[in-house]
């Protein structure tokens, strides 16, 4: 056992994290890579300082697979959340923009719009007639936040 | 501790790669897409992950419900609802929702799909059971309507949009679809009968109309031809009394022997069919013998006539 560890080199480290790098590109969606960039830095370090004891070889190695998977999380965020489609799934946030024309009255603020076949509720800073045109400026959860087109 | 001859730091660093292993793990949160998974800190509700790459803070961060956020489609079981009028009907039907707000639908309601198939299921009882039957079979529409708009007011606190509530089926019980049939078929047999009446009738007036436009023209043309024939007896009249009047005129102003001659012609004629009659081979000739004999010389003066003119 201690033989194993203290027998550690540049290469074991090099193959644990070609093997890890493995199992990321079979589908882990980020957390192994991390652990998988850990693994390679120990073994550079190791090329470059053969002598180390192994159990700080161990804590480097835990420790910049800590901090390699916050790098990845941090500066790849907006890369890992690019999408064709942001607003899939997002039903309210799709609607925002469109423009329609009121079947009934907002009042107190408060109303319903007729989209498509469902009803949403409409809200508005001001009082909006029958009839008018309106725009759907945000969506709060459930909610239209609308406004008046004139 | 375990005697591997491996110091006890060496066992810590151990420890520590396999906690942090954990850490990574625990961490590191893949969402897929079209879910929402929400944060609890120490059970508290803090936030929801949309799809992507998370971190969250091991030990204080656990993922509380993975909601699903695309629109999902719920199967309302038949129920048994009595209409206005007292049938007994089966209806089921299908309902579409998604869920906008993955807070609100884990955490405002316990067991969102069993409160949103007893919702459906009691609005439907509500809907359908304030109608009459009649209606129910041909306000599909308006139902789905009514239906529509009461469930997704009362799924808004779960934060769930209700898109559309179909009834799939109504199905009265086999006696009542019977009666029905039976109710159309009659309604369809009263309207053939009457129909029936109705040609029969048409046809009936439109035989006496013809009947009498015939009688009417047979009327005016036995009129037309009496009235001809009345004109025809009138022009005979008159021909006649021209032919006499000619004649007569010929006379006064001719010789009166042309007459001779032409009546001994005449019998001479007569003579001659009666003689030329198959069946008879005898006679009977109330002739007087003079009258020929007369005739005959009348022939002879003419004859003279001439030869003294040569």
């Amino acid at each position: 056992m201690s033989e194993f560890f203290t027998e550690l080199s540049p290469w074991h480290w090099l193959i644990l994290g070609m093997v890890l790098l493995g199992f990321e590109v079979l589908g882990s969606a980020g957390f192994l890579l991390g652990i998988a960039l850990g693994a390679l830095l120990q073994a550079v370090i190791l090329f470059v300082v053969p002598d180390m004891a192994w159990h700080v070889q161990l804590l480097i190695f835990a420790l910049a697979s800590v901090i390699f998977t916050l790098l990845y999380w941090r500066v790849f965020r907006r890369f890992n959340d690019r999408s064709d489609q942001p607003l899939l799934n997002d039903r309210a946030a799709q609607l925002i923009g469109r423009q329609l024309v009121l079947a009934g009255p907002i009042e107190n603020g408060l109303g319903k719009i007729q989209i498509g076949d469902t009803l949403w509720r409409a809200q508005a800073d001001a009082n909006i007639p029958a009839g008018s045109k309106i725009e759907i400026i945000d969506s709060q959860g459930m909610v239209l936040i609308v406004r008046q087109v004139d | 501790m375990f005697d591997l001859g491996i110091t006890q730091g060496g066992v810590t660093a151990i420890v520590l790669v396999m906690l942090t292993l954990l850490i990574i793990f625990m961490g590191a949160k893949v969402v897929p897409q079209g879910y929402g998974w929400t944060v609890e800190r120490f059970g508290r509700y803090t936030r929801t992950l949309p799809p992507g790459l998370h971190i969250i803070i091991p030990f204080i961060d656990t993922i509380g419900h993975r909601q699903n956020m695309m629109e999902q489609v719920l199967d309302v079981p038949p129920q048994e609802v009595i209409s206005s009028d007292n049938a007994m009907v089966t209806t089921d039907a299908v309902c579409f929702f998604q869920v906008l707000d993955a807070a609100k639908s884990s955490y405002e309601v316990n067991d969102l799909y069993r409160a949103m198939q007893n919702l459906v299921m009691t609005n439907i009882r509500a809907v359908v059971g304030s109608m009459e039957l009649d209606q129910m079979l041909s306000n599909r529409d308006s139902i789905n309507g009514t239906l529509l708009s009461k469930v997704d007011e009362a799924t808004d606190p779960w934060g769930v949009k209700v898109t559309r509530v179909e009834i799939r089926d109504i199905s009265p019980p086999a006696d009542l679809v019977e009666a029905m049939a039976n109710q159309m078929k009659a309604e369809r047999e009263k309207r053939a009968a009457i129909l029936n009446a109705e040609g029969e009738r048409q046809a009936a007036i439109a035989v006496a109309e013809g009947e009498k436009q015939a009688a009417i023209l047979r009327a005016e043309g036995n009129k037309e031809a009496a009235f001809r024939e009345a004109e025809a007896r009138e022009r005979e009249a008159e021909a006649e009394a021209r032919a006499t009047q000619m004649v007569s005129e010929a006379i006064s102003q001719g010789n009166p022997q042309a007459l001779n001659y032409f009546v001994a012609q005449k019998y001479v004629e007569a003579l001659q069919g009666v003689a030329s009659a198959e069946n008879s081979k005898v006679i009977m000739m109330p002739l007087e013998a003079s009258n020929v004999i007369g005739s005959v010389a009348g022939i002879s003066e003419l004859l003279n006539a001439t030869k003294i003119k040569g």
